[in-house]
């Protein structure tokens, strides 16, 4: 690499990194309490346990889990009906004012056999939520989700230069070496190469998928106007349906038209996920990378018969399978700590970057003489 | 030391690039026992990282 060529990957890596540093540190320091978001859900006692009854094992109608939340909050409307990997007893019943609300959210939590309600878990409030928010838009909507992936695409623009610039830097030292003993600045710069370049695949994985989640609520849209609209076509001018069919023979519909299938969650009409005609059947495989790819089964909510059901198109499988290698989730609790640690590794590699900075600028202002790193280690 | 190539500079960084992004990938496909080998091969960054900031330095000084 010539000299100039260094100096512009250099001045690539430096304003990348600059501008996106301190909201890294701010997705590293709140993604690492969201990797245990489950487990300490359950330690502030925010979770809901199923009760142990004497049961005959035939589940309650979904047509009475809705009347029951409905009952429970009068005023509010049904917006999704999903339930916990971990509470297949349970579902819960997402509700608000209106279909397209964006806050004001109640979730009822009801036991699946007997339809009795379990709980309301707290909603937009507490810790875990100011964390989420933080995490994902800056309590900013979708402007701050965008702002954010913006800032993951210009790590991932520092991780490659980061990667570029790796090989003048090591090309007199070892691999991993560490130079203790030739003061803070060459141990801080040793540091930073040797946790960068061992972190690389993870953190260009979580970044990337962060900003493909970053992109979710438009892709979720792009959907509904690309496929949605050509599912729905036949119903485009007709008025919103005042009598709701039964949701429970509408799920056995869409069960015969995806047999092999389980049903992953229902978004009821209105809401982002459907039309306002239907009910959005989401059916889902069983492996561990189909169990999170769902397929959509509309059924007309006036009659509860099958309009149509296509696959979902591949920036939705894109989205849906990023989701995980962002989340860390999908593994056990090993991996869960495996993330954190990581995590922890990303941060010290973000912090001595921009303590190498720092250090450097200050370096320059009185004497220009003073040699900057970089030319010591391509000299 | 005499000036590595650009082989020399990026063999392992490769290697663990490689084994812990193949470990992400089937810690997605696999729920099974096999958790275990895509577990250490995401965690292999931490292990190198641990190994070459305490257990190296401390065994080439002893060398010396």
């Amino acid at each position: 690499m010539t000299q100039q060529s260094i100096r512009r990957w250099a001045w690539t890596h430096k304003w990348s990194s600059l501008v996106c540093t301190v909201f890294m540190l701010l997705l590293c320091l709140t993604g690492l309490p969201l990797i245990f978001s489950h487990e300490i859900h359950d330690w502030l006692g925010d979770h809901i346990v199923t009760p142990d009854i004497q049961h005959n094992g035939t589940m309650a109608s979904m047509d009475s889990l809705v009347a029951t939340a409905k009952k429970q909050n009068p005023g509010f409307v049904p917006l999704y009906m999903y339930r916990d990997d971990d509470e297949p007893l349970q579902w819960t019943i997402s509700m608000a004012k209106t279909t397209d609300a964006t806050s004001g959210f109640k979730y009822v939590v009801m036991d699946a056999r007997t339809a009795k309600v379990l709980g309301e878990p707290p909603a937009e409030e507490g810790f875990m939520y100011i964390v989420f928010k933080l995490h994902v838009d800056l309590f900013a909507g979708l402007p701050g989700m965008l702002f954010l992936g913006l800032m993951g695409f210009l790590l991932v623009i520092a991780i490659i230069s980061g990667v570029v610039l790796y090989a003048p830097f090591m090309r007199k030292l070892a691999f991993g070496e560490i130079r203790h003993q030739r003061g803070e600045k060459l141990k801080r710069l040793d540091i930073h190469n040797m946790l960068g370049i061992v972190t690389l695949s993870w953190f260009l994985v979580v970044g990337a998928t962060g900003v493909i989640n970053a992109w979710s609520d438009l892709l979720v849209k792009y959907w509904q106007f690309d496929q949605m609209s050509q599912m729905i076509a036949p119903y485009k001018n007709l008025p919103p349906p005042t009598q709701f069919a039964s949701l429970q023979q509408s799920l056995e519909v869409a069960q015969k038209a995806e047999p092999a299938m389980q049903l992953g969650f229902i978004a009821f009409p209105g809401t982002a996920y459907t039309s306002q005609h239907h009910y959005g059947i989401f059916m889902r495989g069983d492996s561990p990378l189909t169990k999170r790819l769902f397929k959509p089964v509309l059924i007309d909510a006036q009659n509860a018969t099958l309009t149509d059901s296509r696959p979902l198109p591949w920036y939705l499988v894109a989205l849906l399978v990023s989701q995980p290698l962002h989340f860390g989730d999908y593994g056990g609790m090993s991996l869960k700590w495996i993330w954190a640690v990581l995590d922890v590794l990303s941060i010290i590699v973000l912090w001595t970057g921009l303590k190498l900075w720092w250090k450097k600028r200050r370096q320059y202002l009185p004497v220009a003489s003073t040699r900057p790193i970089l030319h010591k280690a391509i000299s | 030391m005499r000036n590595k190539s650009l082989t020399q500079i990026f063999l392992w960084p490769t290697l663990i690039a490689i084994v812990s992004f193949t470990g992400l990938l089937t810690a997605l496909l696999v729920d099974d026992a096999r958790e275990l080998i895509s577990d250490a091969a995401v965690a292999l960054p931490i292990l190198s990282a641990a190994y070459y900031y305490w257990i190296k330095p401390g065994a080439s000084a002893q060398k010396s």
